[in-house]
């Protein structure tokens, strides 16, 4: 396997209408990667999976799925496949034909389907459940179907969009432990879309971070957790409180800010930018803080305060 | 029988204005008629003496009038044809006239109205008739053509002719064609060749007519060429300007029909109001109308008579030498028959 | 008035009897209104078929002669056969009309306007049905549309006669006539497909042929089937068109039981013909149901 990306995204944009839903976004994926695109609502991560899987056409820009521009080429003919986000299965169709559909579109030998079909089935823990009707399944099991139906195929890259939404917190967490580890089993490409930034910093190997139509960051999710590049970003995943500051010392090594109220403190370069200016805004998670006892605390880390409120 | 609706569309907006007025005024005089009847000029002595027409309540079918006075539907007069009275007679419909309340009863067709004498008493008044023979388009057939009723039997107008959907004309024309003039002495043999000769002239036929206003449209259209018509269809066309021609003379003969005023039995209005309706039409001046306004015959002879036969051969409703199948009531069960035997033959029996 | 009072007599009368529950007191007055008004003329009907009838007399002695008559005699098996015949022809034709129609109104307007197609597609009731069968005479009459196109054009020298005055002409002008009616469950079934599903069909890899036969059509079934029944059921007892533009071999069944219930006197076997005609389509619809009920069975 080359390190090629399987997928290369350059300055493709799409609008409706007057509405942009994606500007000049430029991107590229690593086969085997999982993959995430997150952000608020309305911010075009749906329409950019669309534009991968062959349901809009782009306006502009260019799109390669391992190494072959997918201008023109329709839907049905392009290595990607989608699990939707009410996962599309077909009523009208028993468990078994709906994992057999892109076999039978395929021409598959029918023997080799009635294999195929057992095999996806026990991939995703639904053996024997082939002759059901999809009405007699739960959420999850549905999702399940949608699962082995798309990578039944074998498909060079799998695209999920907000496969999660629809299923309730606790089947949700096993449902993304599971996604996780049949992503690793089948070692496909998965393209994510969601907008719970909790799930993307489980799931995925890298994320990209989307606002308004743009990419704001592409990191792993540590590097996007720790080092947030914009006070969007940092804003989006996670909580994170924001304090003005002054700079004082600018080293190679670091940077160190006067907080109002906290008073000195020293910054990695790492993790302060060079090009910041005078007054920046200091980022830092809740969970970063410790509270100490009177009198206990380390000089330069610490700032005195005192306890108004006490939530659970 | 069935009458001409003389437009399908006013024919049904009238029964809808029709059936409100009658029940907006209750206790005077109550006509069930065929949809159009309400013509004043029908019964301007009526209007005149009480100031307001009679209230009217429309059929379109005989059948239907008949079912619904059997349903209870309260009507002092009724206006069916020849073919229906006995029916309605047996069933108990009807009550004999008071002919000495009739002023011009001695001027009314002698044929038509002994007709409908049981045991001495008059049932019907025949008020309005006319003649059932054959209309052609003289631009695609010759006229000498026509002096036969085997016309309807020649190949070559196959698909070119229209007859009634109307077992009394529809017999006469059989009957005629095969020798008989009186059905009501027609025998079994004479009723089987009048069959056999309909189901040939069958394979001919285009359409069964079932109005005026349809075979007028067929015949004007070039659809059909030739039909077994009623005399108003060709006058009305020729005052919209069509040339038709209309041959009452075929060597076999031609029909008459002809319908007029029942008095019901047990109706809801005054008896007066009957006989001064029934003396209203009898007038010269509504016989005048209709000839000239409709093109039927009137049952007062005399007045029709007054006419002169240039008016009466013009709406082919004049004397002619050929024999005339008056189509008087004849012997249920021959009936019964005869619409049996019809409903075989349109299907292709 | 005489059935107003009784049902409000009953109404009364069951309101004093027991404490309805909402519901009951709002779906009796329909209910009661559909049993006086369907189920007591119905009644009437089967029993007057095992009656017979002598010129006016009802004679009201127990036979099964109207029966043995309404499906012995040729002239009554060729009618109904007949009108089976056209009633099937009627419905295909019709189907494979709106369908196409539904198709495009579902898939091809834009949601805004959909309410304008709808209410444009109902146009045609604004006019009578006998005003709608009489501009079909105008448009395949001797002198009419379509033959004064084709002898203008130098296609035809003789007008034709095959296109009026036949069972095809009932077929066409019925088809016309029952279409809106095909449309509404059509593009109704249409609308409730879920569009991701045709997505997924083609994500799957099929192309629009296929994805039409595996996914659109059989999701449109509930309403393909409405629309057959629709069509069918009134078409077999239909009597106007074929009156109208049957030609001397176009009448149906319907006409004759018309004929028995009139002029024929003979009210005991119209209600016999009627009634046959009945369980032959009831049958016959219930046979539809139950080969496409797999289609049938409501998602979820
Ligand atoms: N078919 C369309 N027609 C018009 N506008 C559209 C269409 N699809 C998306 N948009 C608009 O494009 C923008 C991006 O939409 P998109 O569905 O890609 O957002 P998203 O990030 O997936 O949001 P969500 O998390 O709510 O699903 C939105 O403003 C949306 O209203
Ligand atoms: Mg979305």
């Amino acid at each position: 396997m080359n390190n090629d990306p399987i997928i290369r995204i350059n300055r493709v944009r799409k609008s409706f209408g007057p509405v942009c839903a994606v500007s000049e976004v430029t991107l590229d994926i690593a086969p085997g990667e999982f993959f995430t695109l997150v952000g608020p609502s309305g911010c075009g991560k749906t329409t950019l999976l669309r534009m991968l899987a062959g349901f809009e056409t782009p306006d502009g820009g260019s799109i390669r799925i391992d190494g072959t521009s997918m201008i023109g080429v329709p839907a049905n003919k392009r290595p990607t496949n989608m699990v939707f986000q009410n996962y599309a299965v077909f009523p009208h169709m028993s468990v078994a034909d709906n994992i057999a559909y892109g076999l039978r579109a395929a021409r598959v030998a029918k023997g080799e389907i009635i294999g195929r079909v057992e095999e996806a089935l026990a991939m995703v823990g639904l053996a024997g459940y082939g002759a059901r009707s999809p009405a007699a399944l739960s959420g999850g099991q549905r999702q399940r179907v949608a699962l082995a139906r798309a990578l039944v195929l074998r498909p060079k890259v799998l695209l999920l969009d907000e496969p999660m939404s629809a299923l309730d917190k606790k089947l949700r967490e096993q449902m993304q432990v599971e996604l996780r580890t049949l992503q690793r089993t089948v070692g496909v490409t998965f393209v994510l879309v969601t907008h719970d930034q909790e799930e993307a910093l489980i799931l995925s190997d890298r994320i990209a971070v989307m606002f308004e139509g743009r990419i704001a960051q592409v990191a792993t999710p540590h590097d996007l957790y720790q080092r947030p590049q914009s006070r969007e970003v940092a804003d989006f995943i996670g909580v994170m409180n924001f304090l003005s500051a002054h700079a004082t010392v600018s080293t190679p090594d670091g940077m160190t800010v006067e907080i109002e109220g906290l008073g000195q403190v020293t910054i990695p370069r790492s993790q302060a930018p060079a090009n910041l200016g005078d007054d920046p805004v200091v980022g830092i998670r809740p969970e970063m803080l410790t509270i100490l006892q009177d009198g206990t605390h380390a000089a330069g880390r610490s700032a005195r305060g005192s306890l108004v409120d006490l939530q659970y | 029988m069935q009458r001409m609706i003389r437009n399908g569309l006013a024919g049904i907006a009238a029964v809808i204005i029709g059936s409100t007025a009658g029940l907006a005024e209750g206790s005077d005089l109550v006509v069930l008629d065929w949809s159009g009847f309400d013509d004043e000029g029908f019964y301007q002595g009526y209007l005149e003496k009480h100031g307001t027409p009679p209230s009217y309540s429309f059929f379109g079918e005989e059948e239907e009038a008949f079912k619904k006075l059997r349903a209870g539907f309260a009507a002092d007069v009724a206006h069916p044809c020849s073919q229906s009275i006995s029916k309605w007679h047996e069933a108990g419909l009807l009550e004999p006239l008071q002919i000495d309340r009739i002023e011009r009863w001695d001027d009314v067709n002698a044929n038509m109205k002994e007709a409908f004498n049981f045991d001495g008493n008059y049932y019907m008044l025949p008020v309005d008739w006319g003649t059932t023979a054959i209309a052609y388009m003289p631009d695609r057939i010759q006229a000498e053509d026509v002096e036969t009723l085997q016309i309807f039997l020649d190949p070559d107008y196959a698909q070119q002719i229209s007859l009634p959907d109307n077992v009394d004309d529809v017999y006469a024309l059989a009957f005629l064609a095969t020798g008989v003039s009186d059905w009501t002495t027609a025998s079994e043999d004479d009723f089987a060749r009048a069959s056999a000769w309909l189901r040939d002239a069958h394979r001919n036929v285009r359409t069964y007519w079932r109005d005026g206003a349809e075979l007028s449209q067929l015949l004007a259209s070039g659809e059909v060429s030739i039909a077994w018509a009623w005399n108003e269809t060709p006058t009305t066309m020729r005052l919209d300007g069509v040339n038709v021609g209309y041959n009452r003379s075929p060597v076999e003969g031609s029909s008459t029909w002809f319908c007029g005023y029942v008095d019901l039995a047990g109706g809801p209005g005054d008896e007066s109001l009957v006989y001064d309706f029934f003396n209203a039409w009898l007038e010269a001046r509504s016989a005048e109308y209709i000839v000239n306004e409709w093109g039927y015959g009137h049952g007062n002879q005399a007045a029709v008579d007054a006419l002169g036969s240039d008016v009466l051969d013009a709406a082919g409703l004049g004397a002619v030498s050929v024999p005339i199948l008056f189509q008087s009531p004849m012997d249920n069960s021959l009936r019964e028959k005869m619409i049996a035997e019809f409903e075989l033959i349109k299907t292709g029996f | 008035m005489v059935q107003a009072g009784l049902f409000h007599m009953i109404l009364r009368s069951c309101r004093r009897a027991v404490a309805p529950s909402p519901g009951l007191v709002l779906i009796s007055p329909p209910f009661l209104y559909a049993l006086i008004l369907l189920a007591a003329p119905i009644v009437g009907v089967v029993m007057l078929s095992f009656w017979s009838q002598d010129f006016l007399e009802i004679q009201r002695d127990f036979t099964f002669a109207n029966y043995q008559t309404a499906w012995t005699e040729r002239v009554y098996q060729v009618l109904m056969l007949r009108s089976i015949k056209v009633a099937l022809l009627v419905t295909v034709a019709t189907v494979l009309l709106a369908f196409p129609m539904a198709y495009f109104l579902s898939f091809h307007i834009p949601k805004r306007r959909k309410q304008l197609w709808l209410f444009l597609i109902t146009i045609p009731f604004w006019t009578s049905y006998l005003v709608r069968i009489f501009l079909w005479k105008v448009i395949l009459g001797y002198n009419g549309v379509i033959n004064g196109t084709l002898t203008t054009l130098g296609i035809i020298d003789e007008p034709l006669r095959f296109i009026l005055y036949n069972q095809a002409a009932v077929v066409m002008t019925l088809s016309h006539a029952w279409a809106p009616f095909a449309v509404l469950p059509i593009y109704v079934a249409l609308e409730k497909i879920d569009r991701s599903l045709l997505e997924a069909s083609v994500d799957l890899g099929d192309g629009p042929l296929r994805r039409f036969f595996r996914i659109t059509l059989p999701l449109a079934m509930p309403g393909v089937v409405a629309a057959v029944l629709i069509v069918f059921i009134p078409t077999v007892g239909d009597y106007i068109t074929p009156n109208l533009v049957g030609g001397p071999n176009g009448l149906m069944i319907a006409n004759m039981i018309e004929v028995q219930f009139k002029k024929a006197n003979n009210d005991p076997l119209g209600a016999a013909l009627a009634l046959s005609a009945m369980a032959l389509v009831g049958t016959m619809a219930l046979l539809f149901i139950w080969a496409t009920r797999k289609y049938l069975r409501s998602p979820s």
